[in-house]
């Protein structure tokens, strides 16, 4: 509890130097430090945006906090947020703008640059006068035409993940893009590595495989998993992480740079006196497509051609 | 450095002017070569730029088709992918500077709510179609082409979401024409993005492969999407203007397109332009266009560069090589100017000394004629047209010979050969007493010299021929040979010639055979008539027996000459005893009965003769002398007037009787203090030292003083003078040194008699010289006098001993000058203080005009040697003036001052 009180007494003690020194820009991420997602649309923000302002980053720690937290959280950030009157706020992923911007920073006078949002960012009041920012989205009908080339006889798709309110969003929208490309589409939400191992097996039911993310899957094995994969399935696999290019035979990954340079490029268009509303918001763009050759050699699928000449090849390294 | 005078002929302005002119105009050409330098540079700097501007849209284009085709082709393979267009896009365009790429698909109405849902699905959450106008709406579009990707480096470029690009007029015609021709045409595209000065450029991708088969206006229905490029030049240009242009440059950027025209500043260029660019200087003005696909533009520069932008280096050496330059000129100029004042200076000395050279010439007294090789006149000075009496003018061109009477062919001939000569071997010739005639007929006498007349080429041109009148000397000269042989008061031989007259006689007896004889005649009672009637009464009786007695009654071959004093000799040529003896008493006679009246008073005098046969018998001139004067003496002590004659046995006896009596009679006199120092003082009749002749008196057993005519002449006679001379010089330094030692101020100089024997002698000189050293001290106080003829007895002997004496400090003086006037031209060797003109000329010389000449030339003469002049004898007032009107130094004579006793 006491970082809740020294937290304000810092940062009041910074705001002198502050005030003076530059533009100021505050950073909420949405995570705690030490998550990659969050840790690298961080970094990159902080490496493009480090000449324009002074970056106070704030943490929510959705992963491991609750609803209650997560708004205690947020009101205490927009309370620090209101006695700084930072030059701008960059809220990273969702929890940020859930629990910051629409409470709080919605149609204010100080300018909100969002990135990270899934699919749709409307839920979070947006768009705002005083925001723009980037979605992040995955190019789902582009994979699915991808699934449709490489598996011949392609008529469901299951989905295994995580279970987490994000995940089952991701999970819904690709089930759509499935639906439109007249698949059947399942999802199985698993919380830890026996269940995942079980939806597994019961996916070969299915002829393709979506794995969305082992965050949040307790006592998660990589070898075990790989190795059981090896084992037990003989569906095209494919993710959209690029953590979790191990698992599967093709990913499409998003790039969390991306969204980290962008919110930097929006953060220097404004400081240069751009109105937010001016910006368009837009869909994240860059994708790197993975082969994991070590699983994918082991069955008949061929990707596209100009698939295979543009994606990195992976291997698994087998413990 | 010579400092160049304020008046010169150096051309200060003119040379300052061209100077300024050099300068300013080297560094003019220093500031013109060094901005050409600058606008070379920027020249190529800017050529540069534009070819990397236009090489950088070459690559866009290139690019724009790039995508073109590979999208088209991955449609063609990959016909159902057309989502990887995006990223494929974004990659190739990724940090492309200057550009953005759009994906403008085409879209009919109908699909136009479908199209924009789909958009805002993928995460475009305000996705919008818009139109270009206002009446967007009214219009029946029924075909879009929106802006629905777009490169994400660029976040303005977002704004352009949505842009329905076909409804823009330019854009429209565009898009049309590139559907329709399948190749990329260009819009500007200011009219529907914000960006001024942007070209966007089209290509369409269609549905099928075969396009070109199928008609134009038909290719519209398979046309799927366009790709877009948008240009923007200002960051294109800025961009390659940074990597072209030297960031310092001062520049003025003007783009001018179709529809306007855009300018840059250094400022807004982001130049580091902190030096001020040297607006006085003209600017360099550049232009270039740059085409992209069917659209062209200017590019037009203006710049003008800053101080340090200026690479002075060349200008550094120019401005040093004008220096030099000038420096140069400057040195030619003031050598020029140093040259003309230098010339103008030795003209103007040349002239000066011309000037005075023609003075000079014209007041020499020398007359000056210069000839050229043939004798021919060139120049004559006015003594020579005065010698010549004649007018330069007239002479010129005549002959030199011509100025001579024809009659005189000896002295023709002369002056003709020395002409020659001198000419001819380039010496210098000298003739002497060169006789012409005067217009009057006066004969002149000549000393003609005849110099070779060098010029410059160092050739003989002629000779130059120095006149000097020497008549008057001649006449001196003749005048002083007659002084030297004959008795200025008498005018008989003097002694110095009667001996040599005796000599001849003596050679001739022992040549021939002959008797000759020779007698001593000395007056008695003379100095009854000096003492009584003065000197002058005793010249004159001396003069009138010369006259009157002796030259009235000798016969033919007697030679007669005074030998001092009262004292005479008488040669008879031819003449035996008997005869000369009777020649002798006639004399006596004679003399006996002339009467010398003086001043009323009557005096009559006697003589007392000696004689001597000359014969073979070996006798000197001295012998005879000794022998005569012996016999003489004999014939005075046996009762005067009468003839005593001296055989050869009665000489030897004579001779050393008297040689005892001196010898004796003088040492004894020294050795009992019988000698006596006086002195005479002398007057100074200008500014100078007092000064005295010591003189030495003898007393005799009866104590009465001698004369020194009475024993000086016998001590020579015998060689004793040595004795008196040591006993002399002793005395006086001895008395000059108690004289200062008593403490008296008394500046005196003493003079002290040397005789001519004393100086022959070595040991005396030797004395002497010892006693010099002794009183060093005194010697600015002490004079030495040497008669002339002492002197010229044994002139090498008496020279050395004259340097000697002088070389000790004392000065020297000679005595008696004029007797024996052949010492005349050794003046100039002596190096004598005083020169004592003889008594003989100076004691009546306010009556005679003569005399008075001599004294004058003497000191005239002794002046030329700087000599200063004592003049004895002076008896009177009238003297004195005659002497200080002449200029002589100083003064002697009973006049002035008689000997006294000198006591100290």
């Amino acid at each position: 509890m006491h970082s809740h009180f020294l937290k304000p007494l810092f940062f009041c003690l910074s705001l002198v130097t502050m005030e003076s020194l530059a533009n100021h820009c505050i950073y909420i991420n949405a995570y705690s430090p030490g998550y990659d997602w969050g840790d690298r649309i961080q970094k990159q923000f902080e490496k493009d945006a480090q000449q324009q302002c002074l970056i106070t980053p704030y943490y929510l720690d959705a992963k491991h906090s609750s609803n209650e937290q997560l708004k205690e959280k947020g009101r205490e950030i927009a309370n620090l947020i209101k006695l700084a009157k930072p030059n701008i706020v960059i809220a990273a992923d969702d929890a940020s703008s859930q629990y910051v911007v629409q409470p709080y920073l919605r149609n204010s006078s100080i300018p909100v640059v969002y990135v990270g949002i899934n699919w749709d960012p409307r839920p979070y009041g947006y768009p705002m006068n005083n925001a723009t920012g980037m979605t992040e989205v995955w190019p789902r009908q582009e994979v699915m035409s991808i699934l449709r080339h490489t598996v011949k006889t392609l008529t469901k798709l299951t989905i295994i993940s995580a279970d987490n309110s994000l995940e089952r969003t991701d999970s819904r929208y690709i089930e759509q893009a499935a639906q439109e490309h007249q698949l059947t589409a399942e999802s199985i939400f698993v919380r830890n590595f026996n269940d995942w191992k079980k939806a597994v097996v019961k996916a070969q039911d299915a002829d393709a495989i979506f794995l969305g993310t082992n965050q949040g899957i307790a006592d998660w094995d990589e070898s075990q998993a790989i190795e059981w994969l090896k084992t037990h399935n003989q569906r095209f696999t494919f993710a959209s992480q690029d953590f979790m290019r191990p698992y599967v035979m093709f990913s499409l990954s998003k790039s969390p740079e991306e969204f980290g340079s962008w919110a930097a490029k929006l953060t220097t268009a404004i400081l240069a006196g751009n109105q937010p509303w001016q910006i368009p918001i837009i869909p994240n763009q860059q994708f790197t497509p993975y082969i994991n050759e070590s699983l994918l050699s082991l069955t008949t699928y061929e990707l596209p051609a100009y698939i295979r000449r543009n994606a990195i090849v992976y291997r698994t390294q087998t413990p | 450095m010579k400092k160049i005078p304020n008046k010169t002929h150096f051309p200060k302005w003119r040379f300052s002017i061209a100077a300024l002119a050099i300068m300013t105009s080297a560094i003019a050409l220093s500031i013109w070569l060094a901005q050409e330098e600058f606008n070379k540079n920027l020249r190529s700097q800017f050529i540069s730029f534009v070819e990397k501007t236009n090489s950088e849209v070459a690559s866009i284009i290139s690019l724009h088709q790039g995508i073109a085709a590979n999208i088209h082709t991955l449609n063609k393979i990959e016909g159902e992918f057309a989502g990887n267009l995006r990223s494929y896009v974004n990659e190739i365009g990724k940090n492309r500077q200057g550009v953005s790429f759009y994906i403008l698909p085409k879209v009919t109405d109908k699909q136009l709510a479908a199209f924009e849902q789909k958009k805002r699905d993928e995460g475009y959450l305000n996705f919008q179609v818009l139109g270009s106008a206002d009446n967007y709406q009214q219009q029946a579009n029924v075909i879009h082409f929106p802006v629905s990707d777009v490169k994400n480096d660029r976040v303005m470029s977002l704004k352009h979401l949505g842009r329905d690009v076909y409804s823009y007029p330019q854009c429209f015609d565009a898009i049309n024409n590139t559907i329709a021709e399948n190749r990329i045409s260009a819009a500007w595209s200011h009219s529907y993005v914000d960006n001024a000065h942007g070209i966007s450029l089209f290509s369409p991708i269609y549905d099928t492969n075969a396009i070109e088969q199928i008609p134009a206006k038909e290719r519209m229905q398979h046309v799927q999407l366009l790709i877009s490029s948008e240009l923007f030049l200002e960051e294109l240009i800025d961009t390659q203007l940074k990597k072209s242009i030297d960031a310092k440059t001062n520049l003025t950027l003007r783009l001018q397109t179709q529809r306007n025209a855009k300018e840059w500043r250094t400022s807004e260029l982001a130049q580091v332009a902190d030096e001020r660019p040297l607006t006085w200087l003209p600017s360099i003005e550049l232009n270039q266009s740059i085409r992209i696909a069917d659209k062209s533009m200017q590019l037009f520069l203006s710049s003008k560069p800053s101080l340090n932008q200026l690479n002075l280096v060349p200008g550094f050496f120019i401005l040093l090589i004008a220096g030099i330059w000038v420096a140069l000129i400057y040195s030619s100029l003031r050598h020029k100017a140093l040259q003309r004042q230098q010339r103008e200076e030795i003209e103007q000395v040349l002239t000066d000394e011309r000037n005075q050279a023609k003075a000079t010439l014209n007041s020499l007294g020398e007359g000056v004629i210069t000839t050229d090789n043939d004798g021919r006149i060139r120049f004559m000075n006015p003594k020579a047209s005065e010698l010549f009496s004649i007018q330069w003018n007239a002479a010129l061109e005549l002959s030199f010979k011509a100025l001579f009477p024809d009659e005189l062919s000896d002295e023709l001939e002369k002056i003709e050969r020395s002409l020659s000569e001198a000419i001819s071997q380039g010496t210098l010739v000298r003739l002497h007493n060169i006789r012409t005639k005067t217009q009057e007929g006066d004969t002149l006498l000549l000393d003609v010299t005849f110099s070779p007349l060098h010029k410059s080429d160092n050739l003989i041109h002629g000779a130059t021929l120095v006149l000097e009148d020497v008549t008057h000397l001649e006449e001196m000269r003749q005048q002083i040979e007659r002084m030297a042989k004959f008795d200025h008061l008498t005018g008989l031989y003097n002694r110095y010639e009667f001996e040599h007259q005796l000599k001849n006689a003596i050679l001739l007896a022992h040549q021939s055979g002959q008797v000759h004889a020779f007698c001593y005649l000395d007056l008695d009672q003379f100095k009854v008539v000096n003492d009584t009637a003065g000197h002058i009464a005793g010249d004159q009786l001396l003069r009138q027996l010369a006259g009157n007695v002796f030259m009235l009654n000798l016969p033919d071959n007697a030679v007669l000459g005074r030998l001092g004093g009262d004292e005479f000799g008488l040669i008879l040529y031819n003449t035996q005893l008997a005869e000369a003896t009777e020649i002798c008493h006639k004399l006596i006679n004679d003399i006996r009965l002339f009467i010398f009246i003086w001043q009323g008073k009557r005096f009559q005098i006697g003589v007392s003769i000696g004689l001597v046969l000359i014969d073979q018998q070996k006798l000197s001139v001295e012998q005879c002398l000794i022998a005569a004067d012996t016999a003489c003496y004999l014939a005075k002590e046996k009762g005067r007037n009468r003839v005593e004659y001296a055989s050869a046995d009665n000489i030897e006896i004579s001779q050393r009787h008297e040689e005892l009596t001196w010898v004796e009679r003088i040492p004894r006199a020294i050795e009992n203090g019988h000698m006596t120092l006086f002195i005479q003082r002398m007057l100074p009749l200008k500014k100078g030292n007092r000064h005295a002749e010591v003189l030495v008196r003898m007393s005799d057993e009866k104590n009465e003083l001698l004369l020194p005519s009475q024993f000086i002449p016998a001590a020579e006679r015998y060689g004793i003078m040595e004795q008196i001379d040591r006993w002399v010089v002793k005395t006086a330094l001895t008395n000059i040194a108690h004289l200062h030692r008593s403490g008296s101020n008394d500046t005196t100089i003493f003079s002290i008699n040397l005789s001519g024997q004393s100086l022959a002698s070595e040991k005396f000189m030797q004395f002497i010289l010892q006693l010099l050293d002794e009183h060093a001290s005194l010697m600015p106080f002490v004079c030495f006098e040497i008669t002339e003829t002492a002197l010229m007895s044994n002139l090498s002997q008496a020279m050395q001993c004259m340097h000697q004496i002088k070389g000790k400090g004392a000065a020297l003086a000679l005595d008696d000058f004029g007797t024996g006037l052949s010492s005349f031209a050794y003046l100039r060797q002596m190096p004598i203080d005083y020169l004592k003109i003889d008594g003989a000329f100076v004691k009546n010389m306010h009556q005679d005009a003569i005399n008075r000449a001599i004294v004058a030339n003497i000191h005239q003469l002794s002046r030329v040697f700087n000599v200063q002049t004592v003049a004895e004898y002076v008896e009177n007032k009238e003297i004195i003036n005659e002497l200080r009107m002449i200029g002589v130094d100083f003064a002697q004579g009973y006049g002035i001052h008689k000997p006294e006793p000198w006591l100290v």
